[in-house]
């Protein structure tokens, strides 16, 4: 193992998109850290920037019309958007790769999802086409599909949505990474299903020793997964914390106002609050804090300053962006 | 499941499918039969094909010539038999260089999109709008008529059009997630194209190269009549109709049955070209 304290380090990442006025940023000054064997849930509403900040470090963002404004990501040591693209991209679907949100879009229609599986081991790996067989076999057994041997050779339209996913979960693990990206794992999932993802995910990530940084927009699902949450508004990530500390002590009027939006089981559900108003469109960001139109303490604040992410005084690794928690 | 399994597999599958369009067997059958008859054109024809016979010339067809004798006294069946094999290698050597040539231009530039795109199809629209007969007529008269030329003339022209059949499903298909997927897992772009966008449009290809089979053959055949193609004396479907011209009042037999025998090939071969496009959709396929 490499001497490094963190499996990805990332500082001051900006992602920009073209329109048609010009480059607007879809997220800024995104900055977070993630150890070894620890799952860091990503959570926002649709649009908060989730996905780009996944495809801008996999280096997957389209060719034309994004780049990458600032920032460092240090994978294992290495800066993911300075490195050269093929080195990238042998890193990418080995040492780092993703879970799709779609299963039965994300296998290819015409080849068996077997062959699929063991494309993604023989590519990576110096072995030969039955010794990679031989792999894909093992990892479909460890993702618990029953009878690999006579399921190799299916087509992805046999499989039903969670059995797709297992095989995507094993494409992933084919090559034993260091960090997986689940982006929306179990979203297209009925809720059944996506409780044995969540298992599946859970025990696998005890016995491969990876890292996994799970997107998601399901706060229930953050509370069985994670063990710290970043929790993005508008392209900012505004507050990290571990998981009981955040749901025990969201310290962001953002996190506070979405968990009291969520009906909750054990909660007389007749005070649950929806945020008013709407996310500022990406052109029309506010200078300042990008809350501030819909915070219900903004009496307090003042619209024109641009809080950082700090970490709070009395709750050590808690950060968030608030300019009332100085 | 082993390859031999598989591949007995994808057979019933396929057959599954041909059968739900009875009339591509027609068009298989068809094929195979005049192919067949290509092939063994040494055994089945009873004359020689270029054998002049000056007593016999302009025979209407009989028991001793089954359909009537030339202009030069040459058996037109025997002349049609070997005239179909020249037929077959034309059009089935053109349209396989031509759907090479323009499945690489074509899926390359839809995938690589942009620039490389503009350009490559810029070229190609350029290419295809000029008419495929006045293309190939240029290209003979450059390079003179002969068999092998021919073939070139005729592919140079079907380029444009299979890098446009190519280009589509390309752009289609880089758009799914599997491709997404694919450089998510460090695929090589040429991999992504080879192994995963290819098999995924070689329906469309496949059903178009049996459409245009049936035009090189056409092409062939017009090429022939205008006397731009394959060199007399040796027996082509369409130099044997320009042959048989001037005198088609008299004795129609020389170019009728040779016409005949070109309209059936592109039938056979169109009609393959449906059952094909059903068998090799993977959306049929998949209705179990």
């Amino acid at each position: 193992m490499e001497n490094y304290e963190y499996v990805l380090e990332v500082e001051n990442l900006s992602t920009a998109f073209k329109l048609k006025s010009g480059w607007y940023r879809a997220t800024e000054d995104i900055s977070f850290t993630l150890k070894p064997n620890e799952t860091l849930a990503i959570v926002g509403e649709s649009g908060c920037g989730k996905s780009v900040t996944a495809y801008s470090l996999m280096g997957l963002l389209p060719k034309h019309g994004s780049r990458i404004d600032s920032g460092t990501a240090l994978f294992k040591g290495e800066n993911l958007l300075t490195m050269p693209k093929d080195k990238l991209r042998k890193i990418r679907g080995s040492a780092m790769t993703m879970i799709f949100q779609e299963p039965m879009t994300s296998l290819n229609p015409v080849l068996t999802v077997g062959s699929q599986i063991a494309e993604a081991v023989f590519y990576h790996n110096d072995q030969s086409k039955a010794a990679a067989k031989q792999r894909a076999l093992e990892l479909m057994d460890m993702v618990k599909i029953p009878a690999p041997e006579s399921r190799y050779s299916d087509y992805p339209h046999h499989l039903s949505g969670g059995m797709c996913q297992r095989i995507m979960i094993a494409m992933a693990l084919a090559c034993k990474p260091d960090l997986v990206f689940a982006d929306e794992p179990t979203t297209a999932l009925d809720v059944t299903i996506q409780a044995q993802m969540l298992y599946l995910l859970h025990e696998l990530k005890q016995t491969q020793q990876m890292s996994m940084i799970f997107i998601t927009h399901d706060l229930g699902v953050v509370a069985h997964v994670a063990d710290r949450v970043a929790v993005m508004y508008a392209g900012n990530i505004v507050e990290t914390a571990p998981v009981k500390e955040l749901f025990e002590n969201p310290s962001h009027p953002y996190t506070r106002a979405l968990l009291q939006s969520i009906p909750r089981l054990d909660r007389d559900n007749k005070d649950i609050a929806p945020i008013q108003g709407m996310v500022p469109a990406i052109d029309q960001m506010p200078p300042g804090c990008r809350f501030y139109s819909r915070c219900e303490r903004k009496n307090e604040c003042r619209p024109d300053l641009f809080p950082a992410l700090k970490e709070l005084k009395d709750s050590p690794n808690h950060f968030d962006r608030c300019l009332l928690n100085e | 499941m082993n390859t031999l399994a598989r591949l007995k597999h994808f057979g019933a599958e396929t057959y599954d499918v041909f059968n739900r369009n009875k009339t591509s067997w027609v068009g298989l059958l068809l094929l195979f039969a005049l192919l067949l008859v290509a092939l063994l054109a040494p055994v089945l024809a009873p004359y020689n094909p270029v054998e002049q016979n000056i007593i016999q010339r302009l025979q209407p067809p009989s028991s001793q010539y089954l359909l009537g004798t030339d202009y030069y006294g040459r058996d037109v069946l025997s002349r049609i038999i070997w005239g179909c094999r020249v037929s077959f290698v034309i059009g089935s050597i053109s349209v396989a260089l031509a759907m090479f040539f323009g499945t690489i231009f074509g899926s390359f530039a839809g995938y690589k999109g942009g620039y490389i795109d503009s350009f490559v199809m810029g070229v190609m629209d350029v290419l295809m709008s000029i008419p495929i007969l006045l293309m190939g007529l240029l290209i003979v008269a450059i390079l003179g008529p002969s068999k092998m030329n021919l073939i070139i003339a005729l592919a140079l022209t079907m380029i444009p059009r299979f890098a446009r059949i190519a280009r589509a499903p390309t752009i289609a298909a880089k758009n799914k997630v599997y491709v997404e997927a694919g450089r998510a897992m460090g695929f090589s772009d040429t991999r992504i194209l080879v192994v995963h966008i290819f098999p995924n449009i070689l329906g469309d290809l496949m059903v178009m190269g049996s459409m245009w089979m049936a035009t090189a053959v056409r092409t062939e055949a017009a090429l022939s009549f205008i006397g731009l193609g394959v060199n007399p004396p040796t027996a082509t479907l369409g130099g044997m109709i320009r042959e048989g011209f001037k005198d088609i009042l008299s004795a129609p037999w020389a170019s009728l049955y040779p016409g005949l025998v070109i309209l059936l090939i592109v039938f056979s071969a169109n009609l393959l070209g449906d059952g094909l496009r059903d068998a090799l959709d993977p959306k049929l396929r998949n209705e179990k």
